[in-house]
């Protein structure tokens, strides 16, 4: 009797009831923050022409070797007329985000010799990191207390082993009140590689799509378009977290008026469950935009959304997560049987 | 003319939660006495291609919305806004019972009892497009006259007309044949008088004030969707103050969809699924890609 009453209530309510909610298929992670930064500084950063090779240890010490050119920081200062370049070794460094400051000393005068008088003495440089690729950004270059504003880029940096990615199920998000919004966390692989603050891209190519995306959709169907899978903006890789990154996937909204809630009834009163919503989602890690190196689509990852008789299941690359949810479609008829009964009757 | 269609619409004497039950013992009525036309996969078709000539395009739609169809494509070719309507379906000639086909596991129902699935009738419709990417609302115009004229010509169906405001088209219902097979005058569900306060409101809020305002004035559920619930919408939570005083709902909804930077449309669709007095007001991003709607 409570289910019955339950069930007209629901029923009662459905073509009423308007969903409210953002929407997404894949939101990306709910972890993007200010806090977001590049964590990566290792590899060689090009300043105005000068070769800036940088690598720190876990530890954050830097070590490394600046080369000038004389085309470059020194002829933007310009009180190095006589300087043909000249190579610093890195004494110090220090990380604040994505914001990293090293200093230099002539090459020479480490072991001992003197320094050469025709080029600055001491280099250093504050470099700020910036996305997407963090392999480019602001630089304010300094030799010998003079400074100036600099644009710095690197090459794009990849592993030298393929990438990759692990999927593993992380519940759903009850927390920012989307209980039909599965999350996943994804590790890039390898993790020897540190790919923290920089983003992942998805893109669902027409081509690479399944032949049908929606198979809860019919001709003709007076409520929804079918769905076809559309990519969203990049998933942030959490800074220094072990290459982690949050892909949720399902509907925003809790509750009887939400769109999701609205659809899996929709589809099972149809009687077009058990039915899927089917997507190939391609992943690329990002690069500075018109990095020279090819975008590489380094994980493929198949996407089923599923409505079942009474379960709501998503999976993501073969990892799934399931729950009950809503009224299944046994409930849904002996609803509508039971209403139509009362009514004819008055029992 | 609208009036008249608003009249009959206020007549209605039931509470509104009885109108779903309601609308179900409508359509097993229809079936039970045989109005209903026999399922048939043929009579449910939904399909819309555009085939490229060198001198013009070639657009074949078979659907239940032809109109519908075309002005999907119509949209991702041209870039204009084209809004249609459904007409409000009560000849059991225009509709069609898809159960048989599309309801899983429906062979284990004994005949006569197995749930009914009630979607338009499908009709076909084909119509020659220049093969130039550009057309000017003049030119759009007159297609959509050729369209709407050819939909005419139909036994079954709606017919419609169209409307154009500012640069923006509408599709929207001028007759349909009453129970008895007699072409009747309709008008626009959306021509429906509304009011709604001003007030700070999600831009999907506001499409669901204007859906249950209509709802209200003309006795019917309107439900709303936005996109697909599945796809990605950016900027899905813009707020917008916009209100109305005694101004039709498609004035209200042009002025909604302009809240959104991505241009925007609608579909109105009588949802017979679930009853005859049941709509569905899909707001999405104007189509780009043609290859995306020729489903």
């Amino acid at each position: 009797m409570h289910t019955n009453s339950r069930i007209k209530r629901l029923l009662r309510k459905l073509p009423l009831s308007l969903g409210a909610g953002a929407i997404c298929l894949l939101s990306y992670a709910s972890g993007v923050s200010a806090s977001q930064s590049c964590s990566d500084v290792t590899g060689t950063w090009g300043i105005a022409g000068d070769s800036w090779d940088l690598s720190h240890d876990a530890n954050g010490k830097f070590a490394g070797i600046i080369g000038l050119v004389p085309g470059g920081t020194l002829a933007a200062i310009g009180k190095y007329p006589k300087c043909m370049g000249g190579q610093y070794a890195i004494i110090g460094g220090s990380r604040n985000g994505a914001t990293v400051g090293v200093s230099g000393v002539q090459l020479g005068t480490v072991t001992g010799g003197q320094p050469n008088p025709d080029c600055p003495t001491n280099v250093s440089a504050s470099l700020t990191m910036a996305q997407p690729g963090c392999d480019h950004g602001a630089a304010i270059a300094t030799l010998d207390g003079r400074g100036i504003s600099q644009q710095w880029r690197s090459q794009c940096k990849v592993p030298t082993s393929p990438i990759g990615e692990v999927t593993t199920p992380d519940g759903w998000d009850t927390a920012n009140n989307n209980p039909i919004k599965a999350v996943f966390k994804a590790t890039v692989q390898p993790t020897s590689f540190n790919f923290g603050g920089r983003f992942v891209q998805e893109d669902f190519p027409a081509d690479a799509q399944p032949a049908k995306t929606d198979t809860c959709w019919y001709p003709n169907n007076g409520h929804y378009n079918p769905y076809t899978p559309a990519p969203k903006p990049g998933h942030y890789v959490d800074s220094d977290a072990g290459n982690r990154y949050e892909d949720d996937i399902g509907f925003d909204g809790a509750g009887n008026d939400s769109f999701g809630y609205q659809l899996i009834v929709f589809y099972r009163s149809s009687g077009t469950i058990p039915c899927s919503f089917l997507a190939t989602q391609k992943m690329t890690m990002d690069c500075a935009q018109n990095d020279p190196l090819p975008v590489v689509v380094f994980q493929t990852n198949p996407l089923v959304l599923t409505i079942s008789d009474a379960n709501w299941s998503v999976s993501r690359n073969g990892v799934p997560q399931s729950e009950l949810y809503a009224p299944s479609r046994t409930d849904i008829k002996s609803g509508v049987l039971h209403m139509l009964w009362k009514m004819m009757t008055g029992h | 003319m609208a009036n008249q269609h608003m009249e009959s619409k206020s007549r209605h004497p039931f509470p509104s939660h009885f109108r779903t039950p309601l609308a179900w013992i409508f359509i097993l009525a229809l079936l039970i006495g045989g109005y209903a036309r026999a399922d048939s996969v043929s009579l449910n078709a939904d399909s819309a291609k555009l085939i490229y000539g060198s001198d013009s395009d070639t657009l074949t739609i078979d659907s239940g919305r032809p109109l519908m169809r075309a002005a999907l494509i119509l949209q991702a070719l041209y870039g204009y806004v084209i809004t249609y309507e459904d007409p409000w379906y009560s000849n059991s000639d225009d509709v069609v019972d898809i159960a048989p086909s599309t309801i899983k596991g429906y062979s284990a129902f004994k005949p006569g009892n197995g749930p009914k699935l009630i979607v338009p009738r499908s009709s076909q419709l084909s119509i020659k497009l220049p093969a130039s990417k550009k057309l000017s609302q003049d030119e759009l115009f007159g297609r959509l006259q050729d369209l709407v004229k050819l939909q005419k010509s139909k036994p079954r169906g709606g017919h419609f007309q169209v409307l154009q405001t500012g640069d923006s088209f509408h599709i929207i219902p001028a007759e349909a044949r009453d129970r008895n097979g007699n072409w009747s005058t309709q008008s626009s569900l959306l021509d429906t008088v509304i009011s709604l306060p001003q007030e700070d409101r999600t831009e999907s809020k506001l499409y669901l004030a204007i859906a249950g305002a209509v709802s209200a004035a003309a006795k019917v559920s309107m439900t709303v969707v936005v996109n697909h619930p599945l796809s990605y919408s950016s900027k899905s939570d813009l707020h917008t103050n916009v209100g109305a005083s005694n101004e039709t709902a498609r004035s209200v909804l042009m002025r909604a969809l302009s809240v959104h930077p991505t241009k925007r449309t609608w579909t109105l669709m009588q949802t017979t699924e679930s009853g005859p007095n049941v709509f569905s007001l899909n707001v999405m991003d104007i189509p780009t890609n043609v290859a995306a709607v020729s489903y």
